[in-house]
């Protein structure tokens, strides 16, 4: 076991062992001898990527530039376009991790946030009937007011005006004189613009309206049909308008002058 | 082994020039080898291989001289051999029938009188995993302590009581087999 092949490794050795305090083992020597013995004494048949790096290298002295895109030709150029970005990648590499990571974060952030606030207002709205009161009447307060704000015209204005149309058809002469007042109506629109939008809407609103009522007696809803309409009543719309606003004007115009006169007639009646 | 870099291959090879390749192959190569060889990859001359077409693009930033070209190289066969292991772990064992290896069959005397000759590596395998890697990379891999250290990303100290506790494990095995091989 003493012998001495190369007096390096038995160095390396011998220095090991006599660190650890084993300097007299002599089979831990032999064994540490074979364990170097492993390393095959040529080199291994370079593969074929390999060897053109290697045949490359030594082109490489005639010219210098062409061996380092000799094994891949193709990612240098992709590289050279793309690593202005980040140059700690590999050649034609672009990190996604970063946006995938923020986007993730991001939307687990929202989500953790609408939860938390979610659960908490459940545990108020559970614990105090006040809140939910509040609660309610808030959320009514806020989407009743645009909505709110709408039919409540149609009503107050209409609702006189629906009344009186009904008197006139239910009197028998009311399918007369709203076809007149119609065509009274259409005729004045008429000049302002398109007729036929404008005739067709005139005849169905003052026959089909004042009937459907008459027979039912429920003035409400029937009435606020063409109370609707009537809400542009304001003259001043269809004078600015164009088409869609025509069909608007004609109804109130025929239905304000009635108005008066009904009314008192008709609410005793109702009631 | 025996053969040495020259400084001006050397200093080719760190300046990024293609034409120390070969020379740093032929050198490094075999210690690179044996070392995977002594850790027991099956196909050792392709991480082998796969190593140096890893490195020698690399080799411009390197510093250090020989000891640092040494540990760069095996600092990247390591991280391979990791990578061998994680990828050997998920992959099943695939392998040709060989009545040699069928356990249904007892060994002959021939046979257990030449394992207990050689077969350094299996005594090897019955070691720690660091231990084996600390002794492996020493003793083949020709590497200082240090060296050692800045590989594994250990302290020299901890790389010092490793090695002392790898050697007196092999020296169990190896007196323990010697006792029973006679």
């Amino acid at each position: 076991m003493t012998g001495t092949r190369d007096p390096q490794q038995d160095d390396t050795i011998q220095a090991m062992l006599g660190d650890s305090g084993l300097d007299s083992a002599a089979e831990l020597r032999s064994a540490l001898e074979q364990l170097r013995a492993v390393v095959p004494d040529a080199a291994p048949a370079p593969r074929a990527d390999l060897a053109a790096l290697l045949t490359a290298g030594t082109a490489g002295a005639i010219g210098p530039a062409a061996p380092d895109s000799a094994t891949t030709t193709a990612l240098p150029t992709v590289a050279s376009a793309k690593n202005d970005a980040d140059a700690s990648l590999p050649a034609g590499v672009t990190s996604l991790a970063e946006r995938r990571g923020r986007k993730r974060r991001l939307a687990i952030v929202g989500g953790a946030v609408v939860g938390a606030m979610t659960l908490g207002a459940g545990a108020v709205a559970a614990s105090s009937e006040d809140f939910r009161h509040s609660v309610s009447h808030t959320v009514g307060v806020i989407f009743q007011s645009p909505g709110h704000g709408a039919p409540a015209p149609e009503r107050v204005q209409p609702s006189p005006s629906t009344i009186p149309a009904l008197p006139a058809p239910g009197a028998t002469p009311g399918s007369g004189t709203p076809g007149a007042a119609g065509a009274a109506q259409s005729g004045q629109s008429a000049p302002g613009n398109s007729s036929a939008p404008g005739s067709p809407a005139a005849g169905h609103k003052p026959p089909a309206t004042p009937p459907a009522v008459g027979r039912d007696g429920i003035l409400p809803t029937p009435g606020q049909r063409p109370g609707a309409p009537g809400l542009p009543a304001s003259p001043g719309l269809p004078g600015g308008d164009g088409n869609a606003g025509k069909d608007l004007p004609r109804v109130p115009g025929h239905i304000t002058p009635t108005l008066p006169g009904v009314v008192p007639t008709k609410a005793p009646g109702q009631p | 082994m025996a053969q040495q870099l020259s400084d001006d291959e050397l200093s080719a090879a760190l300046a990024g020039d293609p034409s120390g390749f070969s020379a740093v192959y032929t050198v490094i190569s075999p210690a690179v080898l044996g070392y995977f060889r002594a850790r027991g990859v099956d196909d050792a001359e392709a991480l082998t291989q796969d190593v140096f077409v890893d490195v020698l693009p690399k080799l411009a930033g390197v510093t250090g001289g020989h000891a640092g070209l040494r540990t760069f190289i095996f600092s990247v066969a390591h991280a391979r051999l990791v990578d061998y292991r994680r990828r050997a772990e998920r992959t099943p064992h695939l392998a040709e029938y060989d009545p040699l290896n069928d356990a249904r069959y007892s060994a002959s005397a021939e046979d257990e009188a030449l394992g207990s000759l050689g077969g350094i590596s299996d005594t090897l395998a019955r070691l720690n995993e660091e231990q084996r890697e600390v002794l492996v990379l020493r003793i083949v891999a020709d590497l200082s302590i240090e060296q050692v250290a800045g590989i594994m990303d250990k302290t020299p100290g901890a790389i010092k009581q490793l090695q002392r506790r790898g050697l007196s494990a092999l020296r169990e095995l190896v007196t323990e087999k010697d006792h029973a091989a006679s």
